[in-house]
């Protein structure tokens, strides 16, 4: 992936860091940043590696390795657990058969924490890439999953 | 019966988003036309008098902050800038993000009035990459700014100029606190600042910062168009204005209230969200998110204001409150609000990094314990939260004694 296209569109200074690393992201295959990646921003930036790789690794929404087409984010606020968020997890891991921040070996979907994501009052919730699902229950849950998976699945077969 | 007072979300649900015209039509930038013929300093004083505080949690007053910024010389006087902390992501809070994707123009113009007060150069907003939605609605008012010539070289005829951009957040919690968010606004790791020196005088880019809240912006072009006297009338004696409560947990009503500051807890369950879910028993609120207060039936008719709640041993913070009913277990929740901390510990200072990890294992021990030494047991972590309120550089170390504190001063017997 050449990501010269993506450092072009941004002044050489420091403080687009984030930015950068965002759309790298977005773009690359597996949904992470690699370290070829890493060497050529620092060095449009005029840092070093090892100052971006921390950045990288500080935040939470950067991966270094590749994840699932389907990132779940879910909500592990206060709240959320209160209201039965705990065994949803529970429900979830058992549903894609993985531990949370793992990736399914279809690399389909990646589990990962979240923290609150301000919707609490229609909780508990997850985000699935950029959709927000909420009110969730085991049936809710199964039915997202299920249908993501068939999406795919069609998409393959055509 | 309690009604709501609207100045943050006074266009919420009423007008297109998307659209400036439909904003303009709602009366919007009025407010900041008629700052653009009013002495900086003029504006300043109306902040001052208008008993506007920090509504992301801190409560500072914000005619101070604003005056502050205002006087700091830098030794160089280069720019200045204006940051809008749109970092939401204390838990049970989700106000901003409503203010944002309702009404992103109203927050606009008000980081337009802070920059024109302090005549900054240019304004940036800060906000959790969470929030998809409300990036793309900002991405879209400022680009409508820059097209009506609100943002840009000489705003409306004046010598002010300003620009704005849009930065985002990737996944930190911490990010939030003032000083981290300029760290990482400067494209670096999210590790906290050493306090003082301020961002009054040294923010983002080592230049003299305004920073606030989203709806702290979201009051000032208020504050402009109707007097500082009208926004000051409303709430109680140190806090002016209204505040946006965001209500979860076991009511009928969950959701978004926007009311005069200085409503009673009994009034915002009773009358807005519609009672207790299910007709059970009030247990306990959590009051301002995880960095909050556990409060007691006791507190149900103090009102609420900074000032009100802290002589009560509670804080306001962001607004949030988690009402819990009579069967869900303050252990449970104590315990994710800690694991909540131990997780977004940066690592930075050590009393935080390992403190954090170890009022876990103490909570979990408080479990086990039978019922004489509980007591001593959570006294025994209030001690621990203390230190770590001392020797840590951030919020975050000094958070978890808000919520331990307050749990031994309501709930001693339920633990």
């Amino acid at each position: 992936m050449d990501i010269s296209e993506i450092l072009q569109k941004y002044p050489p200074t420091r403080d687009h860091l984030l930015l950068i690393l965002h759309e790298i992201q977005r773009v690359n295959p597996g949904n992470n940043i690699t370290h070829a990646d890493i060497r050529q921003v620092a060095r449009y930036l005029n840092t070093t590696t090892a100052s971006v790789y921390g950045v990288v690794r500080y935040y939470s929404m950067f991966s270094l390795n590749p994840r699932g087409k389907y990132i779940i984010r879910f909500c592990k606020s206060p709240l959320c657990m209160m209201v039965g968020a705990f065994n949803l997890l529970n429900f979830l891991e058992k549903e894609l058969s993985i531990k949370l921040g793992e990736t399914t070996s279809d690399m389909l979907f990646t589990l990962e924490p979240s923290e609150c994501l301000g919707q609490c009052d229609k909780a508990p919730v997850m985000m699935v890439n950029e959709t927000i699902y909420y009110n969730l229950d085991e049936t809710r849950v199964r039915n997202i999953i299920s249908h993501l998976r068939e999406k795919e699945y069609k998409k393959q077969q055509s | 019966m309690i009604q709501e007072t609207k100045i943050a979300l006074k266009n919420a649900g009423s007008i297109d988003p998307y659209s400036i015209e439909d904003y303009m039509n709602a009366g919007g930038f009025k407010a900041f036309e008629k700052a653009l013929t009013m002495d900086p300093q003029k504006i300043i004083q109306e902040f001052e008098n208008s008993s506007l505080r920090g509504l992301g949690g801190g409560g500072f007053p914000t005619g101070m902050k604003v005056k502050f910024t205002d006087q700091a010389r830098c030794h160089k006087c280069g720019p200045k800038y204006v940051v809008c902390n749109a970092d939401e992501g204390e838990p049970g809070t989700y106000k901003d993000r409503i203010i944002m994707e309702q009404d992103p123009h109203l927050m606009i113009e008000g980081m337009l009035i802070g920059s024109y007060a302090i005549w900054a150069e240019k304004a940036y907003i800060y906000i959790r990459g969470e929030y998809i939605e409300s990036i793309k609605k900002l991405e879209r008012a400022i680009k409508n700014c820059y097209d009506k010539g609100y943002l840009g070289k000489n705003i409306k005829g004046t010598d002010f100029s300003l620009d704005m951009e849009l930065r985002i957040g990737a996944g930190s919690y911490l990010c939030g606190e003032e000083l981290t968010l300029l760290e990482s606004l400067e494209g670096k790791r999210g590790y906290p600042r050493i306090k003082p020196p301020f961002p009054a005088n040294v923010g983002a880019f080592n230049q003299p910062t305004l920073i606030n809240n989203v709806e702290t912006f979201a009051h000032m072009p208020f504050i402009v168009s109707e007097g500082a006297d009208a926004h000051k009338n409303m709430g109680t004696k140190n806090s002016g204005g209204t505040k946006v409560f965001t209500i979860s947990g076991d009511i009928e009503k969950p959701g978004y209230y926007e009311v005069a500051m200085g409503v009673t807890l009994r009034q915002l369950i009773n009358d807005l969200a519609g009672g207790m879910k299910d007709g059970k028993k009030f247990q306990a609120a959590v009051l301002g998110g995880a960095a909050g207060t556990f409060v007691n039936e006791s507190v149900l008719d103090t009102p609420m204001g900074f000032d009100t709640l802290k002589e009560k041993g509670a804080i306001l913070g962001s607004g949030a409150i988690m009402v819990m009913d009579e069967t869900r277990s303050l252990y449970d929740m104590m315990h994710s609000i800690l694991e909540f901390f131990e997780h977004e510990s940066c690592g930075k200072c050590v009393p935080c990094r390992v403190g954090t990890r170890v009022l876990v294992m103490m909570l979990e021990e408080v479990k086990e314990k039978k019922n004489g030494n509980r007591a001593e047991m959570l006294e025994k972590m209030k001690v621990e939260a203390e230190y770590m309120q001392k020797t840590s550089l951030c919020p975050l170390g000094g958070s978890p004694i808000i919520p331990i504190g307050s749990a031994v001063q309501y709930f001693k017997e339920e633990f």
